[in-house]
C-alpha cells in the first residue's frame, strides 16, 4: 500500500500517529512536504492535522467552526465519559506504581514483572488496581493485572515492545488521553493539592 | 553483638562524626574547620582520608575524593577537570622567559618562548574544550534519565555548579589575558587572538549544555503539573462518584484532541428515478424478499395468535397511502375493464398532491410484478403491465413516463396500438 494511503486511512480512522505504533508515518510526517501535501487533501474534507501537547505525536481534527463541529466534540466526549473513571484510575495507579511523581509520558517502558513484583508488595496498590472499572472482575492479582494490560493493548495506550520478556512501550495515545483529562481538570477548575496540603494530610491521617 | 572496641567500628563512628565536614570539604577541596570537629575528624588525618592544609583548614585526599567518584561514575556524572591553574602558572614563567629573551635579543629563546606560550594556550583551550565536549555528552545522554527525584535533584545541582566552574575558568583565563605581560608582546597578543576564537566553541558548548538542562528542566516541570492534574481529577472523582463535568463538555471542541474523527456514519438515499436499470434490479431485489418474506406454501392457514387476550388493546394498522390508491386503483381497472393509464388516474382522481408522480409510478411498476401473491392469486393472473419509457441522458438509461395496466382478458396490442409509444412489455 502506497504510504500516502496508509496516512490518509490511519487519520480518516481517528488513529494517532506515534514513532512507537507508525514509525513509517510519524517519519513522513515530520517532513514538512508530506505535511502540506496531507493538509491541503485534508482540507477538502475540512480536516486537518494537528499534533498533541508536546509535538510526539500527530492526528487528523475537524477544521470548521460549524455546528457539526460541536456536535462532533460533544459524541467524542461522551465517548471519553465513558473511560473517565477507567483511564484516571490506571494512570495513578502505574505513577504510585513506578514511584513517581511526574506524569508517564510516550515512548516510556513498563516492564511487566517489575509491576507485578510492586502490587504484590503493596496491598494499597492492589487496591487502587482493584479499584480501576472492569478491572475487579478477576478474582487473582495477576488476572487483575493481565486484564489491565491487555486492554491498555487493544486500545493503543501501550505496544509491545518485547513479547518474551513482557515489555511495553506507551504510545502517543497515552498523550491523547491525559490532554483529556487535563483539560476537564482545567475547564472545571478541579483544585489541585500542593506537596505541603499532601505532606499535611498524611501527617493528620498518621 | 558487635564489638564496640572494633578498630573499624571506631572508624565508621568517626566518618559518621565527620560527614558534614567531608561533604563540604569534598565540595569545596578545602573547608575551615572548628576546634570540635578537628578532634573528630584528626583520627581521619591518620587514617589518609583528609589533609590538613594549615591551621583549621582540612581537605578530602585524592584516594577519598576518587572514591566519591567512582561512586558519581554509576551515576554517569563523575567530575570534569576545568583545573587551569598549573597551565597559566607555566605560561606565565614562560612569559618573564621570552621577556628575557626580547631583552637579550636572543631569537631562538624568543621563538623557543613563543611554541612553548603557544602550546600552553593550546592546552588551557584543551581542557576548557574537552571539558565541554565530556560534559556536552553527559547531558544530552544522560541527564534527567535517574528515576529517584532525589539523585535528579543532585544531579541537576551538580550540572550547574559544573557548568559555573567552566564559566568562571574561562573568565579567568579572560582575565589574565589581558594582564600587561599578556598584551605587551604583538606576537603573544595575536596567539591570544587565535585561542580566543576557537573559543567560541567553547562558549556555543556552554549554551548548548545550558540549554539541555533548561529544556530538560521545563519539561520535568511540565509533567509534575500535568501529573498533579490528573491526580487532583483522579481524587475528585473518588470523592463524587456521580460527577459530571458539564462545563467540559460545552466547550470540549475548544480542546483539539476531542475534534478527532471517530467511526465514520455513511448514509444512502436511493435515488429511483435515475436509471430504469437501476428501478428494474430494485425490483428485482423488491420480489426477492417478497418470495423469502411474505409467500407461505399452500395449504398453511395462519392460526390466531396464542397470545391475544381479552385484555389485548385493539390497534390500528395505517395502510400507507400508497396501497390505498393501488387498491383503489384496481378496483377502476375491473370494473371498468380496460386499460388504464396509471398517471393519467392519478391526474383525474387529484391525488397528485398525496404522492408525487414518479414515487406513484414507481409504486405501480413494482406491485404489478406478474409473480407477486395478492391474496392467494398471482398479479400476473388478474392483470397485465406495460412500462412507457424514454431516454432521460442519451446513453442507455431511461425514465419510467407511464405505466399502462389493464385485465388480462384484454390483449396489450390495443393499448399500445392506441398509444403509439415505446411500450416494454
Amino acid at each position: 500500500m502506497k504510504l500516502f494511503t496508509k496516512l490518509a486511512r490511519t487519520l480518516l480512522a481517528g488513529g494517532v500517529i506515534c514513532p512507537w505504533t507508525h514509525k513509517e508515518l510519524f517519519e513522513a510526517l515530520q517532513d514538512d512536504a508530506w505535511r502540506t501535501k496531507m493538509n491541503l487533501w485534508l482540507a477538502e474534507i475540512e480536516l486537518k492535522l494537528a499534533e498533541s501537547s508536546s509535538g510526539q505525536s500527530w492526528f487528523a481534527v475537524s477544521d470548521t467552526d460549524d455546528a457539526s463541529t460541536k456536535t462532533w466534540a460533544r459524541a467524542l466526549f461522551a465517548e471519553v465519559m465513558k473511560d473517565l473513571r477507567f483511564h484516571v484510575g490506571w494512570l495513578e495507579l502505574m505513577m504510585n506504581t513506578m514511584r513517581r511523581d511526574i506524569a508517564l509520558s510516550p515512548g516510556e517502558t513498563l516492564r511487566y514483572a517489575d509491576l507485578l513484583s510492586a502490587l504484590n508488595d503493596n496491598a494499597s496498590l492492589q487496591a487502587e488496581l482493584q479499584a480501576i472499572p472492569g478491572v475487579a472482575k478477576e478474582a487473582k492479582l495477576q488476572a487483575q493485572l493481565d486484564r489491565l494490560i491487555q486492554r491498555l493493548t487493544k486500545e493503543g495506550i501501550l505496544v509491545e515492545a518485547n513479547v518474551q520478556s513482557q515489555i511495553y512501550v506507551f504510545s502517543g495515545k497515552l498523550e491523547v488521553i491525559q490532554d483529556y483529562l487535563v483539560f476537564i481538570q482545567e475547564t472545571e477548575r478541579v483544585p489541585i493539592e500542593t506537596a505541603n496540603e499532601l505532606i499535611e494530610e498524611q501527617g493528620m491521617l498518621l | 553483638m558487635t564489638d564496640r572496641n572494633d578498630p573499624v567500628v571506631h572508624v565508621i563512628e568517626q566518618l559518621y562524626a565527620a560527614r558534614f565536614a567531608l561533604a563540604d570539604a569534598y565540595r569545596h577541596k578545602e573547608v575551615e574547620i572548628t576546634s570540635e570537629n578537628e578532634a573528630k575528624i584528626l583520627p581521619l588525618l591518620q587514617n589518609h582520608l583528609m589533609a590538613r592544609t594549615q591551621a583549621h583548614h582540612v581537605r578530602v585526599v585524592t584516594d577519598l575524593k576518587r572514591l566519591f567518584d567512582l561512586a558519581l561514575r554509576k551515576q554517569g556524572i563523575i567530575a570534569v577537570s576545568t583545573e587551569l591553574g598549573a597551565e597559566m602558572d607555566a605560561m606565565d614563567i614562560e612569559l618573564v622567559q621570552l621577556q628575557a629573551h626580547e631583552h637579550c635579543d636572543n631569537f631562538d629563546g624568543v621563538e623557543h618562548s613563543l611554541g612553548e606560550i603557544r602550546d600552553r594556550l593550546y592546552a588551557i583551550y584543551d581542557v576548557l574544550n574537552i571539558s565541554a565536549i565530556q560534559m556536552q555528552q553527559r547531558v544530552s545522554f544522560g541527564f534527567g534519565v535517574a528515576e529517584n527525584p532525589a539523585i535528579r535533584q543532585r544531579e541537576n545541582e551538580y550540572y550547574l555548579k559544573e557548568i559555573d566552574r567552566l564559566i568562571e575558568s574561562f573568565q579567568q583565563i579572560r582575565r589574565s589575558f589581558e594582564r600587561e605581560a599578556y598584551t605587551q608582546s604583538s606576537a603573544v597578543r595575536g596567539l591570544v587572538s587565535n585561542i580566543d576564537v576557537k573559543c567560541l566553541s567553547v562558549i556555543d558548548r556552554i549554551r548548548s549544555i545550558q540549554d539541555v538542562i533548561r529544556e530538560h528542566i521545563f519539561k520535568q516541570r511540565y509533567l509534575e503539573e500535568r501529573g498533579l492534574k490528573i491526580r487532583a481529577l483522579g481524587r475528585y472523582l473518588r470523592d463524587r462518584p456521580t460527577w459530571r463535568p458539564e462545563a467540559a463538555e460545552v466547550c470540549a471542541e475548544q480542546q483539539a484532541s476531542f475534534l478527532r474523527p471517530a467511526a465514520l456514519t455513511v448514509f444512502a438515499f436511493p435515488e429511483l428515478n435515475c436509471s430504469l436499470r437501476l428501478q428494474a434490479a430494485l425490483s428485482a431485489i423488491v420480489l426477492q424478499l417478497q418470495r423469502q418474506l411474505k409467500v407461505r406454501p399452500e395449504g398453511i392457514e395462519r392460526q390466531s395468535s396464542v397470545i391475544e387476550t381479552v385484555s389485548q388493546e385493539a390497534r390500528d394498522t395505517v395502510i400507507p397511502i400508497c396501497e390505498k390508491l393501488m387498491h383503489a386503483f384496481l378496483r377502476y381497472i375491473l370494473t371498468n375493464r380496460g386499460g388504464v393509464s396509471a398517471l393519467k388516474w392519478l391526474q383525474d382522481t387529484d391525488n397528485l398532491q398525496s404522492v408525487s408522480k414518479d414515487y406513484w409510478l414507481y409504486y405501480v411498476m413494482c406491485y404489478v410484478e406478474p409473480n407477486r401473491f395478492l391474496g392467494r392469486r398471482r398479479i400476473g393472473d388478474i392483470i397485465s403491465a406495460q412500462l412507457v419509457t424514454s431516454s432521460c441522458d442519451g446513453f442507455d438509461n431511461r425514465r419510467l413516463e407511464d405505466v399502462f395496466v389493464h385485465p388480462v382478458s384484454i390483449g396489450s396490442k390495443n393499448i399500445a396500438s392506441e398509444q403509439g409509444t415505446n411500450v416494454l412489455a
